[in-house]
This record gives C-alpha cells, sequence and structure tokens, in this order.
C-alpha cells in the first residue's frame, strides 16, 4: 500500500532526503569526526599521555565523583516529587512542577551564578561558611550543588507521565492485600516504572558529566582540583593544546555515544513503558 | 461478617459523592450498589474498602469501628474496575501476593503457599494459568484472576467495582453465574457496584439504589422492580412511560379524562407510571394516536402519542395489528402513581 509521500515524483522524494542528510552530516557527523581525528592527529600515544596526564587524569575523577554525588541525589529527589506529583494533590503542587522544571528553563550560567550569590564569599552565607571553614563556591561541594541542580529534571520529568498514565490503582490492590508502603513501593511502583527510570538516570548522568556553564561559574577552574572534563577542555583548547583538547573531548564524546545507544536500545525494547514519557 | 454503615459523608470540593448514608448488611448477604454514574456509588464502596476516607461516619465491621484503620487492617478483598492486576507478576505471583504481604507469624511457608494458590487456581478454573503473565489473558480471565487475588488473603467481606463492566455480554453471563456460585460457596458478606438494573437484579439478594450520593431505596430485587419507592428507581431499573396526572378523592384523571384507575395518594398532581408491558388495547382508556410500531422478537413494540403530546410505549402480542396514525385506547393493567411535589418525583 503507497502512502502519500511515496507517490512524490522520484526527484522531489531524492531532494527532500538530500537535504536532510546534508545537514545531519554537517551538523552532526562531522564535528563528531573531527573529534576523533583531532584527537588521534598526532597518533595513539599522544592521545593516551593526553589523557593520562596527571591534570586530565584528575579533571576525569572529579567529573565521576560529581556525577557519583549529584544521579544518587537525583534519582530519589526525581521519584519522591514525581510520586507525590503524580498521587496526590496538595497546595502548591503546580508550583513544585514549574520548579522542577526551571533548570530547564534558567540559563545555565544563571544556575551557576545563584549558588556564587548565596554561597560565594560576598554572599549571604559566605561570611558564615568562611568562618568555619567551609568552602563551597570554587571548590567540590558548589560543584556538586550546580550540577544537581542543573541536572533536577531528568528523573522526574520522565518519570511524572509514567506514574500518571499507570494510575494508582495497581497500588491501591497491593495495600487492600495488606501490602505496607515499602512493600508496595518495592514489589508493585518500582518494578512497573523501572525502565522509565533508568532512561531518566541515563540523561541524568549524562548532563551531570557533561555540564559546561553552571560548573564553569561556581569551579574556578583551578587545574587539578576543581576541573572537571569539560571545563579542562576548555582551558586546553585556549592554550592552542587541540590534540589534549580533543582527546579529552573524545571521552565526553564516547560517553554521549554510549548513552545513545543505551537509551535507543531501551526504546527499542521496552517502547511501551516508555511511551508515555516520549510523547511530551 | 455483618457491615454496618453510619451516617456516611463524602465531599470532592463543592461535590457531595457521598451524603449522609446508613446502611445495615447482615451476614453473608450478597448486594448490589445501582445507579447511574455520579451516584457516589463507588465512592462509597472505597470507603467501605478504606481506600477512601469518609469527611464524618462510621464504618462498622462486625460492630467494630473501623473508621480509623489503616486499609492492611481491614482485610477487604477488593476488586478493581479494570482488575489492576500486577503487571509484573505472574498469575501465581498475583495470587500469592497477599499471602506474602502478610506479617511474618501469619504467612504461609514455601508449601502451605504453592497449596493455598493451587487452590484458589483451581476454584477460578484457570488451574493450567499459573504462569501466565496478566497481558496474555482475556478479560474474563483476568477478572477471574483478580477474584482470587482478593479471596487469597480470606477476606472478611468482599467488594467489586463494576466487575462485569468491561466483559463482552456472553462472558458476562458466565461470570455472573459463578460469582453467585462463589459468594454461596465462601458465604462472604459481598457488596458490588454497577450501573446495570439486570445484573443488579439477577445477582443481588438486595439491591440499594443510589442517585446524587443518597440511597433511594434498599429492597430485594422484587421490591426495586416491582414496587420503585420513587420516580426516578422506576425509570432507572426498567422502561417506563411517565403521564402528568391529577388525583382528586381517590380518582385519577389525565387531560381531563377520568382513568379507570384508583389511587391510595393524597390530593394534587402526580405522576402515573406504566412499563410498556403494562398497558393493554381495550375499548377504553388512555387514548392514543399510534407513531410507530415495530416488531421486537417476538413481540410488537408501540410508541403512541397522547392528545396532550405525551409519549407513552406499549409491548403488544406481535398479532395484534395497527398501524401509525391509528387512534387507540390503552388501559393499564399495573401502575405507580407518584405525588409531583415529593423529592425524587420532578425528573424529566
Amino acid at each position: 500500500m503507497a502512502s502519500v509521500a511515496d507517490r512524490e515524483p522520484l526527484w522531489v522524494r531524492l531532494f527532500l532526503i538530500s537535504i536532510a542528510v546534508v545537514f545531519l552530516v554537517v551538523v552532526l557527523l562531522l564535528p563528531l569526526a573531527a573529534v576523533f581525528a583531532e584527537a588521534f592527529r598526532q597518533g595513539w600515544q599522544a592521545y593516551t599521555e593526553a589523557l593520562v596526564e596527571p591534570d586530565a587524569w584528575s579533571a576525569l575523577r572529579l567529573t565521576l565523583l560529581v556525577a557519583a554525588i549529584a544521579v544518587p541525589l537525583n534519582l530519589v529527589f526525581g521519584v519522591a516529587a514525581a510520586w507525590a506529583i503524580a498521587r496526590f494533590e496538595f497546595r502548591g503542587k503546580s508550583l513544585l512542577v514549574t520548579l522542577i522544571d526551571l533548570p530547564f528553563s534558567v540559563s545555565p550560567v544563571i544556575s551557576g551564578l545563584i549558588y556564587v550569590l548565596v554561597y560565594g564569599l560576598h554572599g549571604w552565607f559566605g561570611e558564615w561558611l568562611d568562618a568555619r571553614g567551609l568552602q563551597v563556591i570554587f571548590a567540590v561541594p558548589g560543584i556538586v550543588l550546580a550540577t544537581v541542580f542543573v541536572t533536577f529534571p531528568f528523573v522526574a520529568r520522565e518519570l511524572i507521565p509514567l506514574l500518571q498514565e499507570q494510575g494508582s490503582q495497581e497500588e491501591e490492590a497491593a495495600l487492600s492485600l495488606g501490602a505496607s508502603g515499602w512493600t508496595m513501593f518495592w514489589r508493585v511502583t518500582l518494578p512497573n516504572i523501572r525502565w522509565g527510570l533508568l532512561y531518566g538516570v541515563l540523561l541524568c548522568n549524562a548532563r551531570a558529566m557533561g555540564e559546561f556553564g553552571a560548573v564553569s561559574v561556581v569551579s574556578g577552574h583551578i587545574r587539578g582540583e576543581t576541573n572537571t572534563l569539560p571545563l579542562h577542555v576548555e582551558i586546553l583548547y585556549n592554550e592552542y593544546n587541540f590534540v589534549a583538547a580533543f582527546a579529552v573531548a573524545s571521552l565526553l564524546a564516547l560517553l554521549a555515544l554510549i548513552t545513545l545507544v543505551i537509551k535507543t536500545f531501551l526504546e527499542w525494547r521496552h517502547a511501551g513503558e516508555l511511551a508515555a514519557a516520549r510523547r511530551h | 461478617m455483618n457491615l454496618t454503615l453510619n451516617n456516611l459523608s463524602k465531599h470532592f470540593g463543592a461535590v457531595k459523592a457521598v451524603d449522609d448514608i446508613s446502611l445495615s448488611i447482615p451476614s453473608g448477604e450478597l448486594v448490589a450498589l445501582l445507579g447511574p454514574s455520579g451516584s457516589g456509588k463507588t465512592t462509597l464502596l472505597r470507603i467501605v474498602g478504606g481506600l477512601e476516607a469518609a469527611d464524618c461516619g462510621q464504618v462498622l465491621y462486625a460492630g467494630e469501628d473501623t473508621t480509623r484503620w489503616p486499609i492492611q487492617k481491614r482485610r477487604a478483598g477488593f476488586v478493581f474496575q479494570n482488575y489492576a492486576l500486577f503487571r509484573n507478576m505472574t498469575v501465581f505471583e498475583n495470587i500469592a501476593f497477599g499471602l506474602r504481604a502478610q506479617p511474618r507469624k501469619q504467612r504461609p511457608n514455601a508449601v502451605e503457599l504453592k497449596r493455598r494458590v493451587a487452590e484458589l487456581l483451581y476454584l477460578i478454573r484457570l488451574p493450567d494459568l499459573a504462569e501466565r503473565y496478566p497481558s496474555q489473558l482475556s478479560g474474563g480471565q483476568q477478572q477471574r484472576v483478580a477474584l482470587a487475588r482478593a479471596l487469597a488473603i480470606e477476606p472478611r467481606l468482599l467488594l467489586l467495582d463494576e466487575p462485569f463492566g468491561a466483559l463482552d455480554a456472553q462472558v458476562r453471563k458466565e461470570l455472573r453465574r459463578w460469582v453467585r456460585q462463589v459468594h454461596d460457596q465462601t458465604g462472604l458478606t459481598t457488596l458490588f457496584v454497577t450501573h446495570d438494573q439486570d445484573e443488579a437484579l439477577e445477582l443481588a439478594d438486595r439491591v440499594v439504589v443510589m442517585r446524587e450520593g443518597r440511597i433511594e431505596q434498599i429492597g430485594t430485587p422484587d421490591e426495586i422492580f416491582e414496587a420503585p419507592a420513587t420516580r426516578f428507581v422506576h425509570e432507572f431499573v426498567g422502561e417506563s412511560s411517565a403521564l402528568p396526572v391529577d388525583v382528586r378523592g381517590g380518582r385519577v384523571s389525565y387531560g381531563g379524562q377520568q382513568l379507570d384507575i384508583d389511587a391510595q395518594l393524597a390530593d394534587g398532581p402526580a405522576h402515573l407510571l406504566l412499563r410498556p408491558q403494562h398497558l393493554a388495547p381495550a375499548d377504553t382508556g388512555i387514548v392514543v394516536r399510534v407513531d410507530a410500531a415495530r416488531r421486537v422478537g417476538p413481540r410488537r413494540r408501540i410508541e403512541a402519542v397522547t392528545s396532550a403530546g405525551d409519549r407513552l410505549e406499549c409491548e403488544v402480542d406481535s398479532r395484534f395489528e395497527t398501524e401509525r396514525g391509528q387512534t387507540l385506547h390503552l388501559q393499564p393493567t399495573r401502575w405507580r402513581l407518584y405525588s409531583r411535589d415529593t423529592a425524587g418525583s420532578p425528573l424529566t
């Protein structure tokens, strides 16, 4: 059965397809290829040297540490917020929904700046923190805070429509059969949202490792101490150290590719359970 | 277990879903909550099961006030409208869920658990489907699994929300009979919600007709059908036509015409309610003009209009022949009169 699109003349079809392909190549594939091409320009050895260099190594460790703190936090926050929003009626619910979306609508630079204004040396709590020898801004806690803020919506946004679509009847059934709240959550709620949750965590993690703007404001760019991978790429690039910059960038690109592959696999394998979330 | 409801009320915003309902159900009775959508029947059922908290009033299980009990303590077997089977568990695991969720001391061991689930699978006549997932079952099978799951916890009473709502006619009929059978075997006090009067009248020992959060009538199926307490019940449980009439000194007149009907009703305006089966063509009676006459199975259905413009439906033997435009006299053989100014009467 021929669809309407199939009945267009051949040249129209080829023309439209070429536009799409050219666009994809120019905007996505070429830059991605360029990252790896530049990274390996001076061979495998230069590439590995750039990666094992102490500052790069420390940036990688910091990035992993920040993600290891921010992602579990947002996993818990996200599930809790999504559950509250999908299951209960309360005053201020629409405000909470708006707040969850805030990190998406605000420029990442602002997200960083608010923490400087609150916790920086000249900020509201700056003196109080300084007097106790606690440094938030230009230190790891600031980077974690900014990352948590920026990546907050991913898990919640993924789960809210999923929970709403599934309704509360299975949960009610579990309770009426004598299950405690915890049993209900672990045996009924969680299994029903697991793939959506994994999907949300994946996106959250990708953003946590790749975030630049907000982290850049609070980090202070201290080499070997408060540099994350994206910040390290920028520093190397500004120093005209292209091979090292692209080598480190290739790590991030690799992370993006792996995320995409798992994401595609999830969408293919568990389409039904993710459908609700992808409608928006 | 006998169930008593005292003055239950529940609001959703400005809407009174359940409005001061009191009801007493003896142990082992099968009761239908019948009403149109929005009549509060499902809300009432959810309050009884502990899924919803009433604004005020009490729910007594065997005389014990359960109003403040958590839902888990009530042990009410609830069967949801869309079954709400756990989609990530097999039929076996669904039925075993309530057994596994019991406090450690009461929890059956693995052998006992298997035996209990097998018993229930036998009861619902699906012994071979233990390892299937809910999505692999038909609607009727899901319904039976939902019932087995509720029965597994040895509930004190059984609550069914529109149990046959989503099933096709043939399966409905079978399941109705089967639910009646299960009820008679277990002797559980059972409440079920339905908007289908046939279902309520066929299945229940007693029917509670609800309207706008209030009880309109409580009675056996015969009482509800033969002696509806209000015009609303009359029209809800079966086909009816209504004529505005005047009652004066025990005589009933319609449009100035004296009808051969005696009334035990105070003087004043009233409604005369007639079922199609209770009107017969005769030499005297209400004068009507035939609007349409159609064969319905072995019977003939006549739609007629009185000179005042009210519509009447009448069912006669198919050998009775008539045609559009013909004038007939229809004599009521049975009827109900409802005073027009009491609550529940003016309904158009």
